[in-house]
């Protein structure tokens, strides 16, 4: 017989070169494939932290782990010339178990147009965020910082992630950060923040003071424009869909305010609303509604995101976002305002689109 | 409850004052200073207290970030009055500072400490600050005061006012109560009785005011809002009336029905804060906050009176609906005094629109508003019996000289005259509103509407003077304006410069200079054409050294030296005969050795050295080499340019060739290689920055030309080479991508 290594080693090592050119043609789909698994989330934004009997069955039905819950905004205030918290979420209840909680601190741009030691800032806000979440006794491992920075406060905000980054790593912790379309399209004006990961927030994609037909929130014509860039972003994503609407309250022609969360069925029968078109209510005659005032003659162009806009939303994602490692698909936001528009199916359906 | 988020549309107000022509009318009327837009001035209403709600799109409240308006009434902060009561209380005895800095910032400790001091007890003194305090005389009354301040501190707690000093972000410190919302009851209950135990122990009426002001604090911050209102009524007779107390309890018992969600009730009480009491009115409006139209009609059935309904209705006009409030209150008392505010507000409004938006959807809006607003006011002020009638007819004429109907305008300005009101500020928006009529009337510019015009600028000129009227300084400008648009339809170009400023067809030629200048040497000049003359931003001296700074840009450096000897010139920063491979102008200016020269000198030396350049060809390289110095430090990119750009304002074309032109001269008539390289590299700059001046959006961001290739090719062994090569990083690049071949 010819040696160990003759026709039969020849049959093996043929195989075994097959297999690795297989290998190597498959490419990510091959043998080298790095597997990855997007887990689910949702953002809590009011300032009562409060779950309804349907809103705690939405995330055990989802299977939703993480929660990101804005703890407080910070704001200038002009008159005593000092950032301060406000807004911040009262614990009307316990934090739910068995889901990984974000704390989220939303900073007005405004703040870093402001602030002289953005460094210090970051110290404080992890004081109170660590003290906040250990009165709650809500352990963390992530927080995150929600700001629409510009090309003014880009050195003071990042020089706030840096050092709020430092502060948490030295207990095991880290900082992730909202990344709005425009900043990963324009990475190189915006400038990539210091952080360990980012939230691609996938909507707001329009200007709410155009008072033209697409809808600010997610029209795919204009987020269209910005996800060719998305996958070079030189940071880990995570993503964020919208599930919400507003109220757009026109005067003139102009934009003059949002209607937060409108019941479109609660306007339409609130004397002297009149249904003008599709999503368009006009004020017959003045008055106040929910806290707001029309005048006669205004409209609110109800810009809702149905199932279908946030499904269109969640497909154009997914042709674009292809994150190598672990990644979290969050919707904006769990309310039960926002998701009465849902059957469970729909909100499953958008996680499993961003595969 | 839903929540409204103002957008930016409204909040975007940029700040540009155009130099730009024709968009001068149209575009520039926009400034960061709500005054800069809005020409009739609210304080017509000779109300100081609706000050802070005249109209102001940019703030809550009027000119709230400007310490120049004053609307601030002296002493009109509820801390500021608290304090003068208690000054009224101690009579001189007690030192007002001190006690204000042991009212509002003592710590627990300390008024323990200055309590036992007042008591008596041995050994104890007080702290270094307070030591003023601890000597008073009479100190029973004092004791008993600080035992009020010590007291109410219960109430601090609940009220969440810990004394952290804005740090936010520390851990509450162990003297402070952590306020658990389950312990909050029992707590105000606990302040409540302490209260009331020294509530029964004083029989001083102004402590007794306090006190029980404090027992109704105490039970709105309990939890139990309707506890609160109970309290407050019980102790009306102890809290007494119009003084700052009794009114502050009024706006927590608001308070308590506004968490209640009993929003009616809470508004009406707000309403009558807001008309009595000038303290907590910003407060009182603050917190006017109607829900649903039920609660607001409900509001106005519990108003009780007349004047509180036409309040309500006043408080609704400011924050939503002028137009709306100002029907409703007429309808109900014709005579009121609130409406003048709302009337001057939205005159406000529409003026500040129209300046903001062009579109013409809104446009159309506000006409239809601005026509709404005349018919109210003319039918009600035919009717009579309005307050303040001058300010309806004001207003009118106003909305009238907006539309330019100088005639409408003249009317009703004539009819506001006529009510014999001659303060100060009447009598100017008088003048002002015909000066705005008589520029937007769009007549022919025939003498007598000139001299007409040519009074009105004079006088706002000389109102604006000083900057201290800048609503005077805004008309006056925005009347130039107007003007200056007309001249420029008309092609007076020398008019329309004359009125506003900025880059000009009049400046190009030095005949159209020179014409300038026989303009202003004129002797015979119209009323008009005086006022032109002198608000014609330069002087003759000025067009002067234009006219030279246009012939040298032409080349003509003997005609520019012989004009500028004839003027007074300015110094020149730096050495404009200087050069580097890197331009540093701060470089240059600061150099301790620099050669000063004026601009005449400047060009008398340019001049010099080219009769020199003529006289010796020995020396015509280096002449030549200064002489693109020179003509390279007066453009953009030079130490020098401020010798045109103080007038001119833009660049004149043509400066960067002269200068290469005049370094190529230099290059070829050297003999030596290091000055030729030397010439050379200057010359690459004037190319680079011909290139950078000219590049468009995605073109490369350097590209080399003919004097790089010569510089490599002939002169890569001189040690100007290398000094370049040191200096210059487009060179090295350059040099990289092109390596000399070995040999």
């Amino acid at each position: 017989m010819q040696g160990a290594y003759g026709i039969r080693g020849r049959v093996l090592l043929g195989a075994s070169l097959l297999l690795c050119l297989a290998a190597a043609i498959s490419g990510p789909l091959g043998c080298g494939r790095q597997e990855r698994s997007g887990s689910r989330g949702f953002y809590y934004w009011r300032t009562t932290f409060e779950l309804s009997a349907r809103e705690e069955a939405l995330l055990n039905d989802l299977q939703v782990t993480k929660l990101y819950v804005r703890l407080f905004d910070l704001a200038w205030n002009s008159d005593a010339g000092v950032v301060a918290p406000i807004a911040p979420c009262i614990l009307a209840q316990e934090f739910p178990t068995g889901v990984e909680l974000v704390p989220v601190v939303y900073i007005k741009n405004e703040v870093f147009a402001n602030e002289h030691a953005p460094r210090t800032l970051a110290e404080h806000v992890w004081l109170l965020v660590t003290r906040t979440m250990a009165d709650a006794q809500a352990p963390f491992s992530e927080i995150q910082v929600d700001c629409d920075w510009t090309d003014s406060t880009r050195e003071a905000y990042f020089a706030f992630c840096e050092r709020l980054g430092e502060v948490a790593s030295s207990e095991g912790r880290y900082v992730s950060a909202t990344i709005r379309l425009h900043q990963v399209k324009y990475r190189y004006q915006t400038g990539v923040p210091p952080v360990k990961r980012g939230m691609l927030m996938f909507y707001n994609v329009g200007r709410f003071a155009d008072a033209s037909e697409r809808s600010p929130i997610f029209n795919s014509e204009d987020a269209g424009r910005y996800v060719a860039t998305i996958d070079a972003y030189p940071l880990p994503l995570d993503a964020a869909l919208p599930i919400f609407s507003w109220g757009l309250h026109l005067r003139d022609g102009q934009v003059i305010g949002l209607i937060s969360k409108p019941d479109l069925q609660d306007l339409v029968v609130m004397p002297g609303m009149v249904a003008e078109s599709s999503g368009i209510l006009r004020a017959a005659q003045a008055g106040f509604v929910n806290g707001d005032y029309l005048q006669e003659g205004d409209l609110i162009r109800i810009d809702g995101v149905t199932p279908a806009i946030a499904h269109e939303a969640a497909g154009l994602l997914a042709k674009y976002f292809h994150p190598r490692g672990d990644f979290t698909i969050t919707l904006f936001d769990l309310d039960e305002r926002n998701t009465a528009g849902y059957a469970a199916k729909d909100l499953d359906l958008l996680y499993s689109t961003v595969r | 409850m839903p929540r409204r988020i103002l957008t930016c549309s409204i909040l975007l107000c940029a700040s540009a004052l155009c130099w730009v022509w024709p968009v001068a009318v149209n575009a520039c009327g926009v400034d960061d200073n709500i005054d800069g837009d809005v020409f009739l001035d609210p304080a017509i209403t000779g109300r100081q207290l609706d000050a802070p709600f005249f109209f102001d799109p940019l703030h809550r409240y009027y000119g709230e970030h400007s310490t120049s308006r004053g609307t601030e009434v002296a002493g009109d902060s509820i801390l500021a009055v608290s304090l003068q009561e208690w000054t009224l209380f101690f009579g001189a005895r007690v030192d007002a500072a001190e006690w204000a800095d042991l009212m509002t910032k003592a710590t627990d400790a300390e008024l323990d400490t200055v309590l036992r001091v007042l008591r008596g007890e041995p050994q104890v003194n007080a702290p270094g600050r307070y030591a003023k305090l601890a000597k008073m005389r009479n100190r029973a009354s004092l004791e008993a005061a600080v035992q009020y301040v010590a007291t109410a501190r219960l109430v601090d707690r609940l009220a969440n006012a810990p004394a952290k000093n804005g740090r936010w972000w520390d851990p509450p410190s162990t003297d402070e109560l952590v306020i658990d919302p389950a312990r909050r009851g029992s707590l105000s209950i606990q302040a409540v009785a302490a209260l009331e135990k020294q509530l029964t122990g004083t029989g001083d009426v102004f402590l007794r005011q306090r006190y029980a002001f404090q027992i109704v604090r105490a039970r709105f911050y309990g939890g139990e809002r309707q506890d609160c209102i109970a309290a407050y009524e019980s102790l009306q007779a102890d809290l007494g009336a119009d003084n700052s107390v009794a009114w502050r309890a009024l706006a927590y018992v608001a308070g308590a029905h506004y968490r209640a969600r009993r929003y009616a009730e809470a508004n009406v009480l707000y309403a009558r804060i807001f008309d009595a009491y000038p303290p907590l009115r910003k407060t009182a409006y603050w917190s006017f906050h109607p829900q649903e139209e039920t609660d607001w009609r409900r509001a106005l059935e519990l108003a009780g009176s007349l004047r509180t309904r036409t309040v309500l209705w006043q408080m609704l006009g400011i924050a939503h609906d002028g137009p709306r409030a100002m029907a409703e209150i007429y309808e109900l008392d014709p005579t009121s005094d609130l409406l003048p505010l709302l009337i001057v507000r939205e005159v406000n409004r529409l003026e500040y629109e129209y300046s903001v938006y062009r579109d013409a959807v809104h446009v159309e809006g506000l006409a239809k508003a601005s026509q709404a607003l005349l018919t109210f006011i003319e039918t009600a002020a035919a009717r009579g019996g309005v307050a303040s009638p001058e300010v309806w007819h004001i207003a009118a004429a106003h909305l009238y000289g907006i539309e330019g109907d100088k005639f409408s305008t003249a009317q009703q300005l004539e009819v506001a005259a006529s009510f014999g009101n001659h303060s100060q500020v009447i009598r100017r928006q008088i003048r002002a509103t015909a000066a705005l009529a008589l520029a937007n009337a769009n007549e022919t510019m025939t003498p007598a509407v000139l001299d007409s015009l040519a009074e009105a600028l004079n006088w706002l000129e000389a109102a604006a003077a000083g900057g201290t009227d800048v609503r005077a300084g805004a008309l006056f400008w925005r009347i130039k304006s107007v003007l200056a648009a007309r001249h420029l339809k008309a092609e007076d170009y020398l008019a329309a410069v004359c009125l506003v400023r900025g880059p000009s067809p009049v400046f190009t030629t030095r005949e159209n200079v020179d014409a300038v200048i026989a303009f202003l040497d004129r002797t015979d000049k119209s009323p008009y054409e005086r006022v032109l003359a002198r608000l014609l931003e330069f002087s003759r001296s000025d067009l002067v050294e234009m006219k030279a700074a246009l012939a040298l840009n032409a080349g003509d450096i003997r005609t520019a030296a012989a004009e500028l000897a004839t003027v007074k010139t300015v110094q020149l920063n730096a050495d404009p005969f200087t050069a580097r491979i890197n331009d540093c102008h701060d470089c240059d200016a600061a150099d301790p050795n620099k050669w000063i020269y004026s601009k005449a000198a400047f060009v008398a030396r340019m001049s010099a050295l080219e009769r020199e350049a003529a006289a010796n060809p020995g020396r015509a390289a280096h002449c030549w080499y200064e002489l693109g110095n020179a003509y390279y430090n007066i453009t953009w990119y030079g130490n020098s340019r401020t010798f045109y750009e103080d007038l001119m304002r833009a660049a004149l074309p043509g400066q960067m060739e002269r200068a290469e032109a005049f370094y190529r001269r230099a290059y070829e008539a050297s003999m030596d290689r290091d000055f030729k390289a030397r010439a050379a590299f200057m010359a690459a700059k004037c190319e680079q920055n011909r290139y950078f001046i000219g590049r468009r959006n995605g073109q490369p961001d350097f590209v080399a030309g003919e004097w790089y290739r010569t510089l490599r090719s002939r002169y890569a062994d001189t040690t100007y080479f290398a000094e370049i090569l040191k200096e210059c990083g487009y060179f090295r690049t350059f040099m990289s991508k092109n390596p000399l071949e070995r040999r």
